[in-house]
């Protein structure tokens, strides 16, 4: 404790480049361990610091304090922490101690080397459920939506090679608020369709487990459904894309599918990371919650798509998810009787009891 | 009262004659003053018989403007001098004006003549970067109207440069991609366009559309290419099984290895009948030969499990058109094929199937056609025709 209350005196008091990066890099080590950063989180100033430095001109210092805070904010109590810090900042003063604000401006500007470190904090800062709103407030208070993702979907915005893949967790992260999602599926504007073709991107799981992640969330509001379903959304192509794999339909099938599921070659390969499945799984399922959805689902032929997916599929809960959703799917709207499943009230001791039966079936082998 | 008097009494002196004498003086004054002018030719004047075309020219009364390269009368010259010329005017100034003339022919829907225009003030290369923008994106229209997308998409990429924020441009650019069909470029721009205007409807629709042609264009190559690899799958089948039943044919350029257009049939008749298959048989286009009559018969499809005899049967059960003798009948003919080298010929057992005569060692499939020869047997003909091999 005291030696590092010693290097918190010589981070605020020496200007000596080697003294502080040797300091810096002290700490750095330290967050490599949880015992380390609980220590850490006791040093409300030696946190402080560290936003500071990440606003240092010499990059081995912001990039050294960047990669420090990233080890930070990984532990919720250290996101909460540099949060309650964020919100305490006075808005005028530099350089700040509002990290979402400093991580932003570093992201958004183009030729920063900080741009991908940034985009990791801010991961780490908007995982926790219970922090989102309070972080949305911040975000909004020096930028918007729409430049956010204007820089995450222009190619190579980035000028130093920075990728900015590590937005897409965010969104996926924020897309858990009922307020920005407004903003994603805005009708008047181009929001999710720009994200959309990121179920596909091949360079980068980071981005297209958080633009599923984002699709996921939005699939939550059923008022949406039939709007993300229409052809000039056509969110159910982007989610049975990566499903399909190079099997071959007759005409008359493929007719059926979404254009962009039509006479795939023989060398199409399905989503390899079976938890990017199984959120592409659970956004169909969320779609079945609504008839108008259901129809949609049945009418493009999901079925055949689903079908040869779980002849393919080996992981357990992909499995279960996929039988899931045909199980609803072969059901005739009559038989199902509902136009909104959501809205049924299942008791709670039943609840319990099909979720005891879902982790069986996962855990035999 | 005296005065008047006086007047009236002076009026009245004037005579007829009197008048008369002061008009010929006048005349002879008149005369005298012409007289004494230089003597001077009428030059300049318009000759009579080209005074409309002259008047035409004459920027008072001309009805149309001059086309390019047109001769122009001094004065509208003169008046082209004042407003184009380099020595009277900055190059802002020329770019201004030609700008103000693209202008007011675009208005006039006088697109080539605009881009006329538009095109000498570009050529000023003036400083402000502002009007450069503008004449660019002002010709980017012009080639618009003429449906000249590429050259229009080259002018609004040219605007952007002068002046990047340049939202006219950057969307009339995107529409530009549309037309020439590059989906992905017109997205992009649409993108760049709703970023600084995102809830614009024209662009949104348009983003939508390119969107939805994209993907009708890259399902439709997906189609085809499958289609082209089945096409090549079943070709290549076609050629394994032909060479695993042992046929020779006759192969094109003296080549070491069978292709496709070796099985090309080379008469028009069959041309488009190729040898296929059905399920794992061969279908073959025939051609049978009649030397004597000199006539020739098709058959289109001739399964490889088909007896020669039923086929034969199957085409002298009536007689045919020229054989007004009757002389061809199943009982009554014979068979041949013509050997390998072509020196010499030899008779098909009627009995077999098309598949087993073709495996004949001597047998060769020239034009992807197997082809026979009929005559009547013991006959004068076939005795000749047989002489000959």
């Amino acid at each position: 404790m005291e030696a590092l209350e010693e290097i918190s005196k010589y981070l605020k008091s020496d200007n000596r480049f080697d003294v502080i990066l040797l300091a810096l890099n002290e700490v750095l080590r330290l967050t490599a361990t949880a015992d380390g950063r609980e220590l850490l989180l006791k040093l409300p100033e030696m946190l402080k610091q560290l936003v500071v430095y990440l606003q240092d001109s010499r990059a081995s210092i912001s990039s050294c304090a960047a990669q420090t805070l990233i080890n930070i904010t990984g532990d919720e109590s250290g996101a909460s922490a540099m949060l309650i810090i964020s919100e305490s900042d006075v808005a005028i003063q530099e350089p700040s101690l509002n990290l979402i604000k400093v991580c932003l401006r570093a992201v958004m500007d183009k030729s920063s080397t900080l741009a991908d470190l940034c985009c990791m904090i801010l991961s780490n800062m908007t995982r926790p459920f219970h922090l989102v709103d309070r972080i949305i407030t911040l975000i909004e208070q020096n930028y918007s939506w729409d430049e956010i993702v204007a820089a995450f979907t222009t190619k190579q915005y980035n000028t130093t090679g920075d990728k900015l893949h590590y937005l897409g967790p965010v969104f996926s992260n924020l897309s858990q608020s009922p307020h920005v999602r407004r903003y994603l599926m805005d009708q008047d504007r181009c929001i999710i369709q720009r994200l959309l073709p990121f179920t596909e991107y091949s360079e980068s799981i980071i981005r297209r487990g958080g633009i599923v992640g984002t699709l996921k969330n939005c699939t939550f509001d059923t008022k949406n459904h039939e709007w993300l379903l229409r052809p000039e959304v056509d969110l159910l192509s982007y989610l049975l894309l990566p499903l399909a794999g190079p099997e071959e339909f007759d005409d008359e099938d493929n007719d059926k599918l979404p254009i962009n599921l039509q006479y795939l070659p023989k060398t199409k390969t399905r989503e390899s990371d079976p938890d990017i499945r199984l959120m592409l799984l659970e956004a169909l399922n969320q779609l079945c919650a609504t008839k108008v959805a259901r129809e949609i689902l049945r009418e493009k032929n999901t079925y055949i798509i689903l079908r040869e997916l779980h002849k393919w599929e080996k992981d357990k809960s992909c499995l279960l998810a996929c039988e899931n959703i045909v199980d609803i799917l072969i059901k005739t709207e009559e038989e199902i009787g509902l136009d909104n499943l959501k809205e049924v009230k299942v008791p709670s001791e039943y609840t319990e009891k099909f979720r005891k039966i879902d982790e069986d079936f996962i855990s035999n082998t | 009262m005296q005065r008047t008097g006086e007047v009236n009494e002076e009026k009245k002196t004037w005579t007829e004659e009197e008048r008369l004498e002061l008009a010929a003086k006048l005349d002879a004054e008149l005369d005298e003053y012409i007289n004494s002018l230089e003597k001077k030719s009428y030059t300049e004047g318009w000759p009579e018989d080209r005074w409309q075309e002259e008047m035409e020219k004459h920027p008072f009364f001309m009805k149309k403007a001059p086309e390019p390269g047109e001769e122009l009368s001094p004065l509208m010259e003169g008046l082209q001098k004042l407003k184009y010329g380099e020595d009277e005017n900055t190059p802002e100034e020329l770019a201004t004006n030609y700008k103000e003339d693209g202008n007011f022919n675009y208005k006039y829907k006088k697109y080539r003549l605009a881009i006329l225009s538009y095109t000498e003030g570009i050529r000023t290369k003036c400083k402000d970067n502002d009007l450069m923008a503008q004449l660019h994106n002002n010709r980017a229209a012009a080639h618009f109207m003429l449906q000249n997308y590429r050259s229009c998409l080259n002018d609004c990429k040219l605007a952007l440069k002068f002046k990047p924020e340049y939202p006219k441009a950057l969307s009339r650019a995107a529409t530009c991609c549309f037309h020439i069909k590059d989906y992905t470029q017109c997205i992009d721009l649409c993108e760049q366009f709703l970023n600084n205007n995102p809830n614009d409807k024209r662009i949104l629709k348009l983003r939508a559309d390119a969107v939805l042609a994209q993907k009708s264009l890259q399902r439709d190559k997906r189609k085809q290419e499958r289609t082209e690899k089945k096409l090549e799958k079943e070709e290549e089948k076609l050629l394994e099984i032909i060479l695993r039943r042992g046929i020779t044919l006759e192969l094109m350029n003296a080549k070491q290895k069978l292709e496709l257009n070796d099985l090309e049939p080379q008469l028009p008749q069959i041309a488009l009948c190729k040898v296929h298959l059905e399920g794992d048989k061969l279908v073959w286009p025939v051609m049978f030969l009649y030397p004597e009559a000199q006539q020739t018969d098709f058959v289109q499809n001739f399964h490889e499990d088909t007896l020669l005899i039923d086929q034969l049967i199957e085409m002298f059960e009536k007689p045919l058109d020229w054989d007004v003798k009757h002389r061809y009948t199943v009982n009554n003919i014979n068979i041949y094929f013509e050997g390998k080298n072509k020196c010499s010929v030899h008779t098909v057992d009627v009995q077999l199937t098309l598949g087993e005569i073709l495996r004949d060692k001597q047998f060769v499939v020239r034009g992807g056609t197997p082809a026979f020869l009929i005559l009547v047997k013991s006959s004068e003909a076939e005795e000749r025709f047989l002489a000959n091999y």
